[in-house]
């Protein structure tokens, strides 16, 4: 035979067919029910506009399309015996086999070709042509290895079996059975996936949002503002150091204007001034105090009146004279401390907005104040506008000293999960004079602590507030508030897909590596050899029949050839399993 | 309908788990009823995604605002067209977009080559469900597309960013997607090869036609990206070298070294390793490129915003990608060693092997370039800029390099070249290549680098020429048919080989259309009604401006009329549409008139509704348009070799010959037509004022620092901040500062290198220099060593190549086989 029109397409796995109903395939029924479904859905939401009922449509085809997906998914699980094995021919399938001959031979033409066009010599020619010539020859006999070539042994193995009851195909099928059992803790998996997430259709999976920056006093740095009170041309930049009032004296602020370069140094109040700029010309503004460079924005100068800005520096100096000067003592929150909650972004933010009280007359030098943060805090932050020594690190936020006498301001916030309620666990690293929360209502938000002693709502902007206050606390106390009905998406319906997924993971890990020793190629052979009594089995009784004349015809003839057949593929396999191609070269 | 979409995310992750897992196992244990439970689940992953698909769709069609993504990427008064494109117009619905496609593309790859490579199948299932999975893992913990708004819901959306609201960017990304997720096929391949052992050639066939599919659209996605950035953006070119164009062009250059140096190993079994490499390199870069577009790690115009969560989780999905991936080479290089060595450095593997060298080098610069200033600011802390010149310093002598080889490759011999054949094969193409830039030096043309371009343009198109008309000659003699029909004989016979001889002519149309940019011409001007001004042979006449409103947006319209030669030659309507919501990003439309020879393109930046007078960018771009063509004749190069085999095989002769050769000469005719300049006199004539070299040259080294038009040249970028920049240099220059002085001034007023298009050459910086002189001088000692190596061994092919000696007994067998082989060889055409 031709390895040409050897080529016979096996019976594959393309659809679970049942043989018995040829007519009817599965994949009939889903179109059905997928027609009905979608017309059903049609009559539903008509009248809702024509977009509406065709998407609405649509979304219940693709349903369908699922459906039947599902259905190819479970189907090999629930029926493995069902699952028709396309020809193998050493560990390659015919349909492979027949390309790669066709891809040997083109190349063949394609370099006689190349030969004739004289790009390529003659003794490479012979030598490259050799070798795909040896290459498609290999094919060939590998294709016709599954032909006819097995006849005579299975007739004469039928012959030698005689009437001989075969051994139960149970027996041959031990690693089905291991495959199945690995199957079903997957299927259980699956199966306990689908009904969880099918009655959490109504759920939402969570996320989490940034926190909202909020403006500080620094910000006000290199920010121009027109004055209609200067000349025009003028621009009077202010130079201050920490405070407004901490002017700098003396120091050079550069203005660059179209291209021109020009320092002035500010004289005895903080103030550089230049004049005469042309009205339009585009100007920057430049100071460099201790390494730290202040820029301006970028403005232009207006065509009447001046421009005033101001540019402010760390005050470093005054913080060396504070660590100087400082004594040991403690500090308090002050009684104007606020936590205020908002839910923004569909989380819970978070703010401390607390006044560092030193009562005494002189800096005072302390351990430093260690805010840890409730559990489950994100994306803690110190806001801007806070002393400079307070840094946030993951969810620990550190406050150290020494603090200057009065008020020193520390701005945190974090965000906290949603969730329908969330506790605020605050240990308090120093006193606090009085606790005064305030909550922005959202939905049916109900704020609870043993702490608050007063707990009304109120509002304030049009917007709903809960304020609850109660008395002082002492440094080392835990501040306890609860914060119940809070709008919230549930994490149940993640948190089980995810373990799902882990667990259908698992699963397959588990089924993969307990092969009971045996490699894949193994385990195909004795599945071959199973299915190799399975269909002598099956042979046998069918001549049985015959001879006894209870079974004729032309069905009974095809049914032996189909039989006859696969037995030839399977002999072929097994013989040529071990000879395949499996990294072999030309 | 939000809580289904939610659930058929959950749902498909969970299945492609299963997937995975069942596919894994079932390969293990030899069992054919868990694989194919496997292969089911994973076309159920695709069906669980086209139903997310549609649900998201009718939201956004539905106008559903309880969605937070569809509230923020939509309104009601959006055209319906752009309700749908607004899916993939934001970062969760892209990535959801992503996997979508992915799990289409994936199951169609499995569903065609379910039998051809049925040992493969298991782990290819398994590795593309892996890949889903991470995907839906980002959407289920971080970027839920269905997430609905806790308290109340609005009652109007924000609307898609106007400058999506485009009829190229409806196309662009769902292309550039489909090319990237199609590059996910040939690794799961490669990989699945490299697990099973079946290292042979059979993988590289299953994945050939894939990659080519994955190529040729993302080479569309990439030119419908600069087209629309020629025709939308407004700032007169079409590519910028954004940190997002080039994560496109990363895997599109590694992609077309595979497609070149897998014909190595199918004719020579060489490069084994190499292909491998170069498919998992390919997928790397397309999920890096996805990273830097989706992390925020770059700067860019077209970029999703910063994201550190998502930063990090696709760092560590890319470290297991190369873990995984070149842990297996290794396990398996006693597998991929080559059959074969270099006979020859004048042979056309040789030529692939230099291909592929600066192909690769190409990707890893642009890689660098893009990456740098994040390097930069990460371990100096100062942030500088990596701008087109930069890029185009090295880009320019890589891709001529590239267009020699492309002429070059097809006409040298497999193995080694005789001297002979060297003569036969090169001598037309060399006489018109040398010809050609002496042609143009007499018509004023400089030899570096246009008329070098030229010059190799024209060598390729003779080469390709001469392919087709001596392959048509010799089938001619074969089959002794007349020379037409030899000819489509020939294309239909040899489709993929045909195919890449129209794409070569396609990539020289492309280059004809780069080269153009040598000659544009760029002018700003400000015109008040009825005045005039002259650019280049075009003079514009200002007739007013309009504003009208259709609902959705605010359009300001300038009224232009071109003249040349005294004639008036078209009416020109710039504008500038500002959408609801969208106020403070006004989006550029640009008035083109194409024409073979070169575009007018103009652009109104800014106007005066009082005076009615325009602020305008006209230019100039000669041959431009060439480019679209060449990517017409590339992508139809490229689905004639995609055609299967049958195709064509009975209906060859109503093909009709390509038109290659006409267009070409009509480019060459049209290139020698010179620009004459014309006066026109006029009351209302205001001449442009010439601009000094100083002056342009610092527009090309300084970049607009507004901060959202995404580190354009200040030449180029039409907003207003721009053009203070343009008038704040002009007044540098006129006060006399040097070139180095005013880029000092700019490094001092900004406080860093930022404003730079290319960082100085000093300190750390000088490693953005040097890098590509070590990575070319390393590739190329790494790829001589390898061939010094190759071509050492000891060589007798024939006795080596030839079979084993036959059993006597096996002699017969054999011999009847050569026959039949003989026979189906005579059957063949």
């Amino acid at each position: 035979m031709s390895s040409e029109t050897s080529t016979r397409r096996a019976k594959h796995v393309q659809e679970p067919v049942d043989d018995t109903v040829p007519g009817f395939q599965p994949w009939h029924l889903f179109v059905i029910g997928t027609l009905i479904a979608s017309a059903g859905a049609a009559v539903a939401v008509r009248g809702t506009g024509p977009a509406n009922v065709v998407f609405v449509c649509l979304t219940v085809m693709t349903a369908g399309v699922a459906s039947y997906a599902l259905y190819r998914m479970l189907w090999p699980l629930v029926h493995p015996d069902a699952v028709d094995a396309p020809e193998m021919l050493g560990g390659r399938t015919r349909a492979a086999l027949e390309r790669e001959k066709t891809l040997a031979l083109r190349a063949i033409k394609e370099l006689e070709f190349d030969r004739a066009m004289g790009k390529v010599s003659e003794s490479d020619w012979q030598e490259m042509t050799a070798r795909l010539r040896s290459r498609a020859v290999r094919v060939i006999r590998q294709l016709d290895s599954g032909s006819a070539a097995y006849r005579e042994l299975i007739e004469r193995e039928l012959a030698a079996r005689g009437a001989a009851v075969p051994k139960s195909a149970s027996e041959n099928r031990a690693s089905e059975a291991g495959a199945r059992s690995a199957a079903k803790l997957l299927v259980v998996a699956i199966a306990c996936g689908g009904i969880l997430l099918s009655s959490a259709a109504r759920a939402q999976m969570g996320g989490v949002g940034g926190i909202a920056g909020m403006p500080d006093a620094k910000a006000m740095s290199g920010i121009p503002r027109p004055e209609g009170a200067l000349a025009t041309g003028t621009v009077s930049v202010r130079l201050v150091r920490g405070q407004l009032s901490n002017l700098v004296v003396g120091h050079p602020v550069e203005f660059i204007a179209n291209g021109k370069s020009e320092s002035v140094k500010t004289d005895e109040t903080g103030h550089a001034v230049i004049n005469g700029l042309a009205a339009g010309s585009t100007v920057h503004v430049v100071a460099t105090m201790e390494g730290e460079r202040l820029d301006s924005q970028d403005f232009q100068v207006p065509p009447q009146g001046g421009v005033v800005l101001m540019l402010v520096a760390s005050d470093k100096t005054a913080a060396d004279q504070m660590v100087k000067t400082a004594v040991a003592g403690t500090v308090t929150i002050g009684g104007q401390s606020r936590i205020v909650t908002q839910f923004e972004d569909d989380v819970l933010q978070v703010y401390y907005l607390l006044d560092i009280v030193n009562a005494a007359q002189a800096p005072v030098k302390t351990d430093p104040l260690v805010f840890d943060l409730p559990p489950g805090a994100q994306n803690a932050t110190v806001l801007e506008g806070s002393a400079p020594n307070a840094t946030a690190k993951g969810s620990t936020v550190t406050v150290t000293g020494p603090f200057p006498p009065g008020v020193t301001g520390v701005q945190i916030a974090y965000s906290l999960p949603p969730a329908a309620r969330v506790s605020i666990r605050q240990k308090l690293p120093a006193a606090m004079g009085q606790v005064v929360v305030m909550a922005e209502k959202a939905g049916t938000m109900v704020v609870s602590s043993a702490q608050l002693t007063t707990i009304r709502e109120g509002n304030e902007s049009g917007k709903s507030f809960v304020l609850g206050a109660g008395p002082s606390l002492k440094a080392g106390d835990i501040l306890a508030v609860d914060i119940g009905g809070l709008p919230h998406h549930p994490v149940w319906p993640r948190n089980t897909a995810l373990a799902l997924g882990a667990l259908a993971l698992a699963a397959g890990a588990w089924a993969a590596l307990r092969t009971g020793g045996r490699s894949a190629a193994t385990a195909a052979r004795q599945q071959l050899e199973g299915r190799r009594e399975q269909v002598f089995g099956e042979l046998l009784r069918l001549d049985q029949r015959q001879k006894a004349g209870q079974t004729a015809g032309e069905a009974a003839d095809d049914r032996r050839g189909e039989l006859v057949g696969e037995l030839e593929r399977i002999y072929g396999e097994l013989d040529t399993g071990a000879t395949g191609l499996r990294g072999e070269g030309d | 309908m939000a809580s289904l979409g939610t659930f058929t995310l959950l749902a498909a992750f969970v299945i492609s788990a299963y997937a995975a897992a069942a596919a894994i196992a079932g390969a293990r244990r030899a069992s054919r009823s868990l694989v194919d439970s496997a292969v089911g689940a994973f076309y159920l992953v695709a069906a669980l995604l086209t139903v997310g698909t549609a649900v998201i769709i009718h939201a956004f069609v539905t106008n559903d605002y309880s969605i937070k993504y569809v509230q923020h990427y939509s309104d009601s008064v959006q055209p319906f067209i752009y309700k749908l494109t607004s899916y993939w117009g934001g970062l969760d619905g892209s990535i959801m977009f992503w996997v979508f496609l992915l799990a289409v593309f994936g199951s169609t790859a499995v569903y065609v080559n379910r039998e051809r490579h049925r040992e493969l199948m298991p782990y290819v299932v398994a590795i593309i469900s892996v890949v889903q999975m991470f995907f839906l893992f980002l959407m289920v913990i971080h970027k839920n597309p269905f997430d609905t708004f806790l308290v109340t819901a609005p009652t109007e959306g924000r609307g898609l960013n106007p400058l999506l609201q485009n009829a190229y960017m409806a196309i662009h990304p769902p292309s550039l997607y489909v090319g990237f997720v199609g590059m996910t096929i040939p690794y799961a391949f490669g990989m699945a090869a490299l697990i099973t052992g079946h290292l042979d050639d059979s993988w590289l066939r299953a994945v050939r036609r894939w990659t080519m599919v994955s190529w040729l659209f993302l080479s569309f996605g990439l030119t419908l990206g600069m087209i629309w950035a020629y025709e939308v953006l407004g700032w007169g070119g079409y590519w910028g070298w954004d940190p997002v164009e080039n994560a496109g062009l990363l895997p599109w250059l590694t992609a077309t070294a595979f497609l070149h140096s897998v014909m190595v190993q199918e004719r020579r079994g060489m490069l084994r390793v190499w292909n491998v490499a170069l498919v998992i390199v390919t997928f790397f870069l397309t999920i890096f490129g996805t990273f830097m577009t989706r992390s925020g790690v770059v700067q860019s115009v077209h970029a999703f915003g910063e994201d550190r969560q998502l930063a990090w989780m696709f760092t560590g999905f890319m470290v297991v990608i190369l873990t995984f991936s070149f842990g297996y080479v290794i396990y398996r290089l006693p597998l991929l060693r080559g059959r074969h060595e270099l006979d020859s450095w004048v042979s056309r593997e040789a030529a692939f092997l230099a291909n592929n060298w600066i192909l690769l080098f190409a990707a890893l610069f642009v890689l660098f370039a893009t990456m740098f200033p994040t390097i930069s600011e990460a371990l100096t802390g100062e942030r500088l800029t990596v701008g087109p010149p930069f890029f185009n310093k090295w880009m320019l002598p890589i891709g001529l390099a590239l267009l020699f080889l492309t002429g070059v490759g097809p006409l040298l011999a497999w193995r080694k070249s005789t001297v002979k054949n060297l003569r036969e094969q090169f001598l037309w193409p060399a006489l018109i290549a040398v010809a050609m830039p002496v042609a143009l030096a007499f018509a004023g043309i400089p030899f570096w680098a246009p008329g070098l371009c030229f010059a190799l343009c024209a060598f390729v198109g003779v080469t390709v020429v001469q392919e087709f008309v001596r392959g048509a000659a010799v089938r001619k003699q074969g089959t002794g048919t007349d020379y037409f029909t030899a000819m489509v004989g020939l294309i239909a016979r040899s489709k993929r080989r045909y195919g890449g001889y129209i794409v070569h002519l396609g990539i020289v149309l492309m280059f004809l259309g780069f080269t153009g940019e040598a000659f544009k011409i760029d002018e700003q001007l400000i015109l008040k009604p009825g005045q005039q001004a002259q650019v280049g042979h075009f003079v514009i006449r200002n007739d007013g401006v309009r504003v009208t409103d259709d609902g959705q947006k605010q359009m300001i319209t300038g009224h232009l009329t071109v003249f040349r030669d005294g004639k008036e030659l078209d009416k020109a309507y710039p504008g500038k549409w500002l959408y609801r919501h969208h106020e403070q990003e006004p989006v550029s439309q640009v008035a083109i008139r194409r024409s073979v020879a070169e575009d007018l393109y103009i652009v109104m930046p800014g106007f005066e509704l009082q005076d009615q007078s325009v602020s305008l960018q006209i230019v100039i771009n000669p041959l431009v348009d060439w480019i679209w063509v060449g990517f017409g004749v590339l992508a139809f190069g490229t689905m004639l070799a995609l055609l299967p085999e049958q195709v064509l095989g009975y209906a060859a002769a109503k093909l009709p010959a390509p038109a290659s050769i006409s267009m070409l000469v009509l480019m060459l005719v049209l290139m020698g037509a010179p620009a004459r300049a014309q006066h026109v006199e006029s009351p209302a004539f205001k001449p442009v004022e010439p601009k000094s070299a100083l002056e342009k040259d610092l527009y090309r080294s300084i970049i607009c620092m507004c901060g959202t038009c995404g580190r354009q040249l200040v030449g180029e970028c039409t907003c207003g901040y721009a053009a203070e920049m343009r008038a704040e240099i002009g007044n540098l220059v006129k006060m006399g500062l040097t070139r180095d002085q005013v880029l000092q001034y700019y490094i001092k007023k900004y406080g860093s290198q930022e404003p730079l298009a290319m960082p100085v050459d000093r300190g750390f910086n000088r490693l953005a220099w040097l890098l590509p002189y070590m990575l070319g001088t390393g590739g190329l000692l790494v790829i001589g060593f390898a061939a010094l190596k190759w071509s050492r061994h000891p060589s007798n092919p024939v006795t080596t190549a030839a079979p084993a000696p036959a059993a006597p007994s096996t002699e017969a067998a054999d011999k009847e086989l050569e026959a039949r082989l003989d026979d189906e060889l005579r059957d063949l055409d």
